[in-house]
């Protein structure tokens, strides 16, 4: 029986509860000093700013290339400084501004598979979570089975026709990346859908999807935010292996997985044409997974006080 | 001599500059026995703990001092003070469930602690502590794991843990909240015979103030990190002096005192005035058999119970933890689905299920949960959660429904701004006001409460009754209530029935029940129920138990 004591939760020195969002604090800065403090709270803020900026320059691309994507400015492989700022590509074609058009396709289709499959999985999840009997056991069992395939799999399953490019690449992640969303959700369901304020909607006779959206949803949103950044750096990388393997983006258009795959035979001669894009990918990457985490926090140890989730 | 603990003008910050603890002193001599009493947030454990030369990360002590034995505890280095833990100092904190390591062994459990002793010293150690404790002694016994010991025996076992070095001083940490009042009277037996046989002070920290009265020499009264008054226990909660103390005594309910206790004048009483109750049966149960199923084996949890409420009537449903009196309220509500019965409202039967009854019969009925912070949704306002009901019970046009949980929350006696609060900012008392607020938005004929007012301190308890009383008069109410509290019971039920495992031991008019029990099982409940009127006349006895332990 659990006795609620008004203020002083923490009394006890086994109890010494720590606020989800000192956590990553704590981490970096051992909690110690303010300014190391101050600075790791400020991490989340600044990666916050990189996917920002990832996201204005890519978005605004048309406006700010100093040159089409498909014009020759000066010789193949050029460095940084001889043709253009950032060199050329293997065609002679200008880097920058191919590098601030290949975002803009990866990010709008990035954010669209996240979208889809995060939807897709957290419905899953939430109904997983909520239902019980035979129905719940089996459905279970199917989302299981479709944990075992592996994304590219399922890339190269739905391109053995003649479908290629950007459309097959929703549905793959959606096919790949829902179940695993799925079980996530369902487990932080699990944990708050006997609460008695569950209960207490049940009991006024809330419908299902009152009960789902209004009473469990919000009280598991840090976990849901937390794969949703998960699931976007997914989506970039299965993105990225699709136009690797020249089942995504199709020449002539620019992309950051297309450019390092089309520069890669003159790697030796200038690194720079594989470089800028694979750097590009991992900033954005690594950015989008401290600020998901970052914002998971500030939710987690937000306002409405105690962590349902 | 001095005293075996002397805390001296102890004083404590936390980082933030606020004072935890002011110049707080006290002393326990050698075989004594001092509650620390005062509600939660009062900085009582904070002070218990500083004997264990232990101060909560983010405190600091700012000046005083604790001696324990001669022995200075204050401003030590975190190794000396360890030394000290065990051997002058030993702990017993208050859920032993978490406090004992789920993977180890009884036998396993105390030797760990045990060092510097050869094993044949360690084995006798062992033994002799579990004869102190009155936990059998036998192989069988050590090489059992705590999930299979009664929380009883946990508890005995912690204090096993505590006694095995052989302290000096013994703080408990509320030991016995988790237990129900049988098994909470026989390990304060045990406390008190430790106590005079190996002459241990003992420093009790406690809210429960019969269970002070009854088992300690000396008492201190904490309010807002100050001592307020100290001095002989039962002479001082007789005849409080501060105003705080007197609050405190006054707000508790004893089962004893029927019609006499103090807090008879605070809540005004309904049983014998208004409300009147109606000769027509609202709510009847037939026959009920309910059960857990878990993995195979199933948990009666309710067998042949039969009751019967009339509007406006109170039914309390007493019994100590396990004994099914949840499951009967679940059943009733249709949270639980009953194996065998039958639930009648206004003589009609009601579906087993709540997903398969209708909008009125749901809105007829609402419950009430223990733990105020869970039954509401902490992502939502208070006002929000209050409105729901209004709008999906009662059909209200948003308008019209925010007024009315202005009022709503005017009838529960908590301001009306807060319906833009969450949960989570309120206290435990402002909580089970807004769940009450909640209950009532439907306009219910039954309440039924479930253990509303166990997480609750003292006096916000007493308070919440008083509520409780104030609605059934005005609006006309019935209550199912749940609970394990004799005292909070004797103050709302008209009716009592006494559960034990799933049977009705006895079922009648409240004073019938409380005063003159016929069955044995009830006999030995109210017997071990704490009670502080008791506890005060019993002062001539001599210490043992004070007539709470026979």
């Amino acid at each position: 029986m659990k006795a609620i004591t008004e203020h002083g939760a923490g009394d006890r020195p086994t109890a010494t509860v720590l606020q989800p969002g000192d956590e990553f604090a704590r981490e970096l800065g051992g909690g110690a000093s303010p300014a190391r403090r101050h600075f790791a709270s400020a991490v989340p803020s600044a990666s916050g700013c990189v996917v920002l900026a990832v996201v204005l320059f890519t978005q605004l691309a048309p406006f700010l290339a100093p040159h089409p994507v498909r014009e020759v400015i000066g010789a193949p492989y050029a460095g940084p400084g001889e043709a253009g700022v950032l060199g050329t590509d293997y065609l002679g074609r200008d880097l920058l501004s191919r590098l601030l058009a290949g975002g803009r396709s990866l990010m709008l289709l990035a954010a669209a598979c996240t979208i889809a499959a995060g939807v897709l999985g957290t419905a899953l999840g939430l109904l997983l979570g909520y239902i019980r009997g035979v129905a719940a056991a089996v459905l279970n069992r199917v989302v299981d089975l479709f944990l075992i395939l592996p994304p590219l799999v399922v890339l190269l399953v739905l391109t053995s026709g003649s479908a290629r490019g950007t459309t097959i690449l929703i549905p793959t992640i959606m096919i790949s990346a829902a179940p695993y969303i799925a079980r996530i959700v369902r487990t932080a369901t699990l944990g708050v859908v006997r609460s008695p304020f569950v209960e207490a909607a049940v009991l006024r006779g809330e419908s299902r999807r009152a009960i789902l959206l209004r009473e469990i949803l919000p009280n598991i949103a840090g976990p849901v935010l937390a794969i949703t950044g998960l699931l976007l750096i997914y989506s970039i990388f299965v993105i990225a292996s699709a136009g690797f393997l020249g089942v995504g983006t199709q020449p002539p258009a620019a992309d950051w997985a297309l450019m390092i795959k089309e520069n890669m035979p003159g790697v030796t001669l200038s690194p720079w044409p594989v470089a800028f894009p694979a750097l590009a990918i991992i900033a954005l990457a690594v950015s989008v997974n401290i600020f998901s985490d970052g914002l998971h926090r500030r939710i987690a140890g937000g306002r409405a006080g105690r962590d349902g989730a | 001599m001095n005293p075996l603990v002397e805390v001296e003008g102890l004083t404590i910050e936390d980082h933030a500059g606020r004072t935890i603890l002011h110049e707080v002193s006290f002393s326990v001599g050698a075989g004594e026995a001092v509650g620390v009493v005062g509600e939660s947030g009062s900085g009582k454990t904070t002070t218990a703990l500083t004997l264990l030369g232990w101060v909560r990360h983010g405190l600091r002590v700012v000046s005083g001092r604790v001696r324990v034995a001669d022995a200075e505890l204050t401003g030590r280095p975190e190794k000396e003070a360890r030394a000290a833990r065990g051997r002058l100092v030993a702990y017993v904190p208050q859920s032993p469930a978490s406090a004992l390591s789920p993977l180890m062994r009884v036998g396993d459990q105390i030797t760990e602690i045990l060092t510097g002793m050869t094993a044949a010293e360690r084995a006798a150690r062992v033994a002799e502590t579990l004869d102190l404790v009155e936990l059998p002694d036998d192989e069988d016994f050590r090489r059992k794991f705590p999930h299979q010991l009664s929380g009883g025996q946990q508890q005995r076992l912690c204090l096993a843990l505590a006694l095995a070095n052989r302290p000096k001083v013994l703080v408990l940490d509320e030991p016995t909240t988790g237990l129900d009042v049988i098994t909470q009277a026989a390990v304060l037996a045990h406390l008190d015979r430790i106590r005079r046989d190996l002459k241990v002070g003992v420093i009790l920290v406690s809210h429960d103030l019969a269970l002070v009265a009854a088992h300690t020499d000396r008492v201190v009264v904490m309010y807002q990190g100050r001592v307020v008054e100290a001095g002989f226990s039962r002479s001082l909660l007789a005849r409080p002096s501060h105003e705080y103390t007197r609050g405190l005594v006054a707000a508790v309910v004893d089962h004893r005192a029927l019609g006499g206790s103090p807090a008879r004048a605070v809540i005004s009483a309904a049983p014998d005035g208004p409300p009147a109750i109606g000769p027509v049966s609202l709510l009847a149960v037939k026959d009920l058999h309910a059960s857990h199923r878990t993995k195979g084996r199933a948990i009666v949890a309710a067998e042949g119970i039969s009751f019967e409420i009339r509007a406006g009537e109170c039914l309390a449903i007493v019994g100590q933890s396990g004994s099914g009196k949840t499951t009967i309220a679940r059943t009733v509500v249709g949270l639980h689905r009953a194996d065998h019965g039958a639930v009648l409202l206004d003589g009609s039967p009601l579906p087993p299920s709540a997903t398969a009854r209708g909008r009125d019969e749901l809105r007829r009925i609402q419950y009430i949960f223990q733990d105020p912070f869970a039954s509401l949704n902490p992502r939502r306002t208070v006002g929000d959660s209050i409105r729901r009901p209004l709008r999906v019970l009662r059909g209200m046009p948003e308008r019209e429904a925010r007024a009315e949980v202005a009022r709503l929350l005017e009838r529960v006696r908590i301001r009306k701004d807060i319906a833009a609060a969450y949960p989570g900012e309120l206290s435990g008392g402002e909580c089970q006001r807004v769940a009450i607020a909640r209950g009532l938005a439907s306009s219910p004929d039954l309440l039924v409460c479930d253990e509303i007012t166990s997480a609750l301190d003292v006096s916000v308890q007493a308070s919440v009754l008083e509520l409780i009383n104030e609605l059934r008069r005005d609006l006309d109410l019935a209550l199912l209530f749940i609970s394990h509290d004799l005292g909070a019971v004797s103050v709302v039920a008209d009716t009592i029935m006494v559960v034990e495992r799933g049977r009705c031991r006895e079922y009648g008019p409240a004073g019938e029940v409380l005063r003159t029990p016929q069955d044995p099982y009830t006999c030995r409940l109210v017997e071990a129920a704490p009670s502080l009127s008791e506890a005060l006349v019993a002062s001539t006895r001599p210490a043992d138990g004070a007539g709470v332990a026979k």
